[in-house]
């Protein structure tokens, strides 16, 4: 009777084996999706495109980073917008108008709207939130979520805690296990409904990190509309001036 | 013979028959007056309401009224205008485009720096200076400083523009003819549209609700800014004559009909101007059919007096042999004898008066407040309604208040009075 036992166990042993493979440590997936684009430092290069039921434009710009609390974005083209920048320290947030030599401080007011009339608002570049100390997570297997669940990819529920000040109450995070990469993002508010999905794709290798180069963002309630990010270039820890992040620099042109 | 004899009755008691006049003649003319009022002085008001600002007729993107988008345009709006031209009943047209902003002024009217003194939300409405001043004479109610004109803004985005503040709007930024100020907004393609201005004027169109938050900048310009090229979200129209209203908005419906435009007269997009108006007309409707009351009221008692002082000549012609009918024609025929010396005499003095009214008007103290346009100043006009209504109605009320009477003195018991008279 010995044998069949061992036999048993040694069947069984490869099955947990896989299991684990394939359900990787949750911490440690939060982390690395909350480090996805995060560093020391960056300077990255990028185009936005955003596409409305009346209107499309595309927006190229740099970014600079540095930690969480400083970003800089200098719009590039097209010529109407060149000049444009957008500042950001701690919870301030700054825009500067070349056209009119302004400097407009972004008030809380208007914290949830749109920044250059996209699908991205001014929180979510000030945001300092990360998944992994605001939000409690766990893997899903809820297929009314999920989808049909791919091969290679687990899902994750994450909940914003109760002191995190965001408009959904779930999001859903499909990612790759392979090499951590988040494949998309859905947003829900309490009711359940979907607000915006968030999708990642063309995955390469930047700045001497792997990252999805392509981000998509779908409001829901807006038919037909999206914002779109494509990074061309990015360099993660390589030191930026300080200098960068003020508002002198700010309203230089 | 009935006729004979009922007019001379009428001259026998010239005193009675004064008193019946005076308040036949007096109804007459206050009734006329008040419709002439009511016909010269709304028209006017209404022309100097849609001539001022909205036009009588408006040329928007279908829904536009509703649901006033900045998207919501009349694409190629010179073609559109182009029709409008060559239809008669049109005296002009002028394009106009709205949006909204946020102006800043920065202290002392400086030019640049991050510093603001004052700042206001307000609504922003590019005209083309040439036509709206031959549409609404904008240019007349500059107060200070002068009319936008062409400037380097009409065809660049990066060049320092021209803008005109309404007085009100004036005052809350504290800025002044020739300050520089800010503008920020969102063009229809999504991009931020902020650009400077230097003040060109202030404005002051009577209407201060509307002066406290409008600012005016050329067409071109504010094409440019908002990303409107060759766009349009309203043309007003100005016809001729108020009358051709109704007509000319069908004519110009079935001429530019399957563009998606709407097309609608002062009375639904200025519907609030319009029920006030309408208000005010029943009113003055209700105030002539009190004056006709009192006029009747006083015509009745004259002539009942007149049969209870002619009951002994009513019972002579009974005892004479006269028919009830007979008495009663007479009594109602004597009435309108006096009825029509009434309108003749009303006639004269309606014309008289509503002459000078045409003219000189009647100066309202307070002024009254129609929809947001002040008015200073009521006028008459001279139109057969004046003369025909008051006519029939001083006919109608002879004829019916004298019946009465009139039944009365036929039913005269002739024994009974002779012997008590």
């Amino acid at each position: 009777m010995k044998y069949p036992l061992i036999i048993f166990v040694m069947m069984i042993i490869p099955g947990f084996i896989t299991a684990a493979r394939s359900q990787p440590d949750i911490g440690e997936l939060v982390h690395s999706l909350d480090q996805l684009y995060r560093s020391d430092d960056s300077y990255t290069e990028m185009s936005m495109r955003i596409v409305t039921e009346h209107w499309e434009r595309t927006l190229t710009m740099k970014a600079w980073s540095h930690g969480t609390d400083n970003t800089f974005i200098r719009i590039l083209s097209p010529a109407r917008e060149a000049g444009m920048a957008t500042l950001r320290i701690g919870t301030e947030m700054w825009n500067y108008l070349p056209n009119t030599n302004s400097t407009v401080r972004v008030p809380p007011s208007m914290m949830a709207g749109s920044w250059m009339g996209s699908d991205i608002t001014n929180n979510d570049i000030v945001r300092e939130i990360t998944y992994a100390e605001d939000y409690t997570y766990s893997y899903t297997t809820d297929t009314t979520l999920t989808g049909t669940p791919a091969e290679g990819v687990v899902y994750i529920k994450l909940v914003p805690k109760p002191s995190t000040a965001v408009v959904w109450s779930s999001i859903i995070c499909a990612v790759r296990t392979s090499d951590t990469v988040p494949l998309w993002e859905e947003y829900y508010d309490n009711h359940g409904d979907l607000i915006k999905t968030v999708t990642y794709s063309n995955v390469q290798e930047m700045g001497g990190r792997t990252i999805p180069t392509h981000m998509q963002v779908i409001p829901t309630d807006k038919e037909g509309q999206s914002t779109t990010i494509t990074w061309s270039n990015a360099e993660f820890n390589q030191g930026v001036d300080e200098n960068i992040f003020s508002l002198r620099n700010l309203q230089s042109r | 013979m009935l006729l004979k004899l009922a007019w001379r009755n009428v001259f026998r008691q010239k005193r009675r028959t004064i008193l019946t006049l005076l308040t036949m003649t007096g109804g007459f003319f206050l009734s006329s007056i008040s419709i002439g009022w009511m016909n010269g002085s709304y028209g006017s008001i209404i022309m100097f309401f849609t001539n001022g600002r909205t036009g009588q007729i408006q040329v928007h993107h279908s829904g536009y009224l509703e649901d006033p988008s900045i998207y919501s345009t009349i694409s190629d709006y010179q073609s559109v205008g182009a029709v409008l031209d060559s239809m008669p009943g049109i005296r002009t047209w002028t394009p106009r485009i709205y949006s909204g902003a946020l102006l800043a002024v920065r202290p002392g009217g400086a030019v640049s720096g991050n510093l603001f003194s004052n700042s206001a939300a307000a609504s922003v409405i590019g005209l083309d200076p040439a036509m709206e001043d031959a549409a609404t004479d904008f240019s007349s109610n500059i107060v200070s400083g002068g009319m936008l004109t062409a400037s380097a803004a009409d065809s660049s985005y990066f060049a320092t523009g021209q803008i005109v503040l309404g007085k009100e709007l004036s005052i809350i930024l504290d800025a002044s003819v020739g300050d520089s100020l800010i503008m920020l907004s969102q063009a229809a393609d999504g991009a931020s549209a902020d650009r400077k201005y230097v003040i060109q004027g202030i404005v002051s169109t009577g209407n201060a609700e509307i002066d406290r938050i409008t600012c005016y900048i050329t067409l071109a310009d504010a094409q440019i800014l908002f990303a409107l090229q060759g766009k349009a979200h309203e043309l007003a129209v100005m016809t001729s004559s108020l009358g051709s209203v109704d007509a000319l908005t069908e004519n110009i419906s079935a001429q530019l009909s399957g563009k998606d435009l709407e097309i609608d007269s002062w009375k639904t997009f200025a519907k609030e101007f319009y029920n006030g108006m309408k208000a005010d007309e029943s009113s003055l409707k209700v105030m002539i059919f009190v004056i006709v009351l009192v006029a009747a009221m006083g015509v009745l008692n004259t002539i009942l007096m007149m049969v209870l002082e002619r009951r002994r000549e009513f019972g002579v012609m009974k005892a004479l042999g006269t028919k009830p009918g007979f008495i009663v024609k007479m009594i109602v025929l004597e009435a309108n004898i006096m009825g029509i010396f009434s309108i003749i005499a009303g006639s004269i003095l309606t014309t008289g008066g509503l002459l000078s009214l045409s003219k000189h008007g009647l100066i309202l103290d307070p002024p009254m407040n129609f929809g947001g346009t002040v008015f200073s100043e009521m006028i008459a006009s001279i139109s057969p309604d004046c003369y025909w209504i008051p006519a029939i109605c001083v006919i109608v009320t002879a004829s019916t208040v004298s019946f009465l009477p009139a039944l009365k003195a036929a039913h005269t018991k002739a024994a009974k009075t002779l012997r008590t008279v």
